[in-house]
């Protein structure tokens, strides 16, 4: 068996081990969250996302709907995990989970209302960011949002400041 | 001006107390990234931001209590001593009937790369802390004056 | 020598071909301290030769199998089977090795294979407007979450211009 069918099976191995790779936060981190029955899961899929990219934006009147096109275009998933069963709980446990050797914390915030908010991003070697989590417990709700693909802060804050 | 790269890093003492308190009732706390600060602030037609200070911040930590100060003066002398040891010196403190207030700062080479400023009062505690590379013409946008030439005469004086 | 050239070697010394000198060779090249990554899984084959003072012990756990296997060939005859041998699990193992180092996104620590094994489609929304709403929903609350504590800092940045304009 020579080398050559050896850098077959590795090239083989490599390619496979590309799709298998967890992209985001939740397989990485929150496995365990999706099969709890307390907890509400929702996907959406690169197939959806990329219906916005042949959306003519400018066409739109309502402004919130054209940034929220234009950032969903370079989208390639969405996925929300919610429980309603000790929020605070989880909060305090998501949190800790994470690497932030991986994750670099944005934000976090405790407002008056007391709800939690930490915000995360992952980038790339370019500084791009590849993946936004958001994690929020408050005394009602827990929620994780991991946003997938190639998420522009420029744009996000332009929805921002758009909700005057 | 070239920035230096800030050689201290984080402060201890400011971060323990900012965690020991982050869950405290009635208190709102903040851990930001300046960038990301910068950018939702520039968009605002608010002529009163001090934009030209908030370019330069590299991240920021607020710790508020409202409706009662759970801090005891103790603890405020405590931290107050500790965040000195990790090379920070009062610029300002001032007091105001019941209410005191500091400013501290910390150099590196004349730039300065952290700015702590505490109220504290019977029914208020405040805890704002700016890390990045400032001048003193930086603070002053936020109405802090610390005179300059008393200012470097004690860093002078201190080398 | 280089990174091609030593493989070269490798491939010729698992086909039982190299020559003394060649051999030397490459217990040379995996004494140094600048081992291709690629190729360390390899060290084990060459670096048992060196004096007790400085054995180390090959990094990965496959040098160590594959450093037994050659110790342990003893005579001639055996040499060919095990060399052909040797090389199919050093094949696997490379592939094996290659594989965690180029395994995308992972942290050091994580050593167990990081298969998906989720099926997303079962979580998956049932329509465009479905799809929208969550959306929408999920931007929305990251937005105004955004908003929120950029807002108080903003806003405490104000109130300190007006307390110490009044402390003045």
């Amino acid at each position: 068996m020579k080398l050559k069918t050896g850098l077959t099976i590795i090239c083989f191995l490599v390619a496979v081990s590309g799709l298998m790779a967890q992209n985001n936060a939740i397989e990485k981190y929150f496995n365990q969250y999706i099969d709890d029955e307390n907890f509400t899961v929702v996907y959406i899929s690169p197939r959806f996302f990329n219906l916005f990219e042949k959306l003519d934006l400018s066409g739109m009147e309502d402004e919130e709907a054209q940034i929220l096109a234009d950032i969903a275009k370079d989208m390639k998933e969405l996925r929300v995990l919610t429980t309603d069963v000790k929020p605070r709980k989880y909060y305090e446990e998501a949190k800790a989970k994470i690497n932030t050797k991986d994750y670099e914390i944005l934000m976090t915030v405790r407002s008056k209302d007391k709800d939690n908010v930490e915000i995360l991003a992952k980038s790339d070697e370019y500084n791009t960011i590849r993946e936004l989590l958001l994690i929020s417990g408050s005394d009602t709700d827990f929620a994780l949002i991991s946003f997938v693909g190639t998420i522009s802060m420029d744009k996000v804050s332009k929805l921002i400041n758009q909700d005057k | 001006m070239a920035i230096a790269i800030p050689s201290f890093g984080q402060t201890k003492s400011i971060k323990r107390f900012y965690n020991k308190y982050k869950h405290e009732e009635h208190v709102t706390n903040l851990n930001l990234q300046g960038w990301v600060l910068k950018m939702v602030a520039t968009f605002t037609d608010d002529e009163d931001m001090p934009k030209e200070l908030i370019r330069k911040i590299s991240h920021l930590r607020i710790l508020t209590f409202e409706g009662g100060n759970a801090v005891t003066d103790r603890e405020y002398k405590n931290l107050l001593s500790d965040i000195r040891k990790e090379h920070f010196e009062t610029v300002i403190t001032v007091r105001d009937g019941k209410e005191k207030f500091h400013l501290l700062i910390r150099e590196d080479d004349e730039i300065i790369t952290d700015a702590v400023l505490f109220v504290n009062s019977p029914d208020e505690f405040v805890l704002l802390s700016l890390e990045g590379a400032f001048s003193l013409k930086d603070l002053k946008h936020l109405n802090l004056e610390i005179d300059e030439a008393d200012h470097f005469e004690h860093v002078k004086g201190a080398l | 020598m280089n990174k091609k050239e030593i493989e070269a070697l490798i491939h010729r010394y698992f086909e039982a071909e190299t020559s003394l000198e060649e051999e030397q060779l490459l217990r040379a090249y995996f004494q140094r301290d600048e081992v291709d990554e690629q190729l360390k899984i390899y060290e084990g084959y060459f670096n048992y030769f060196r004096s007790q003072g400085e054995i180390k012990a090959p990094e990965h756990l496959a040098g160590k199998v594959l450093q037994t296997i050659q110790k342990e060939a003893n005579n001639k005859k055996g040499i060919r089977v095990l060399r052909l041998l040797s090389r199919v699990a050093a094949v696997f193992i490379l592939g094996i090795g290659l594989w965690f180092l180029y395994k995308p996104g992972g942290t050091g620590e994580e050593i167990k294979p990081t298969a998906s094994s989720i099926d997303w489609s079962k979580y998956e929304v049932k329509s465009e407007e479905e799809a929208i709403k969550v959306m929408q929903m999920a931007l929305r609350k990251t937005s105004t979450e955004l908003k929120k504590g950029t807002n108080i800092a903003t806003t405490e940045i104000h109130t300190t211009k007006e307390r110490w304009a009044f402390l003045k």
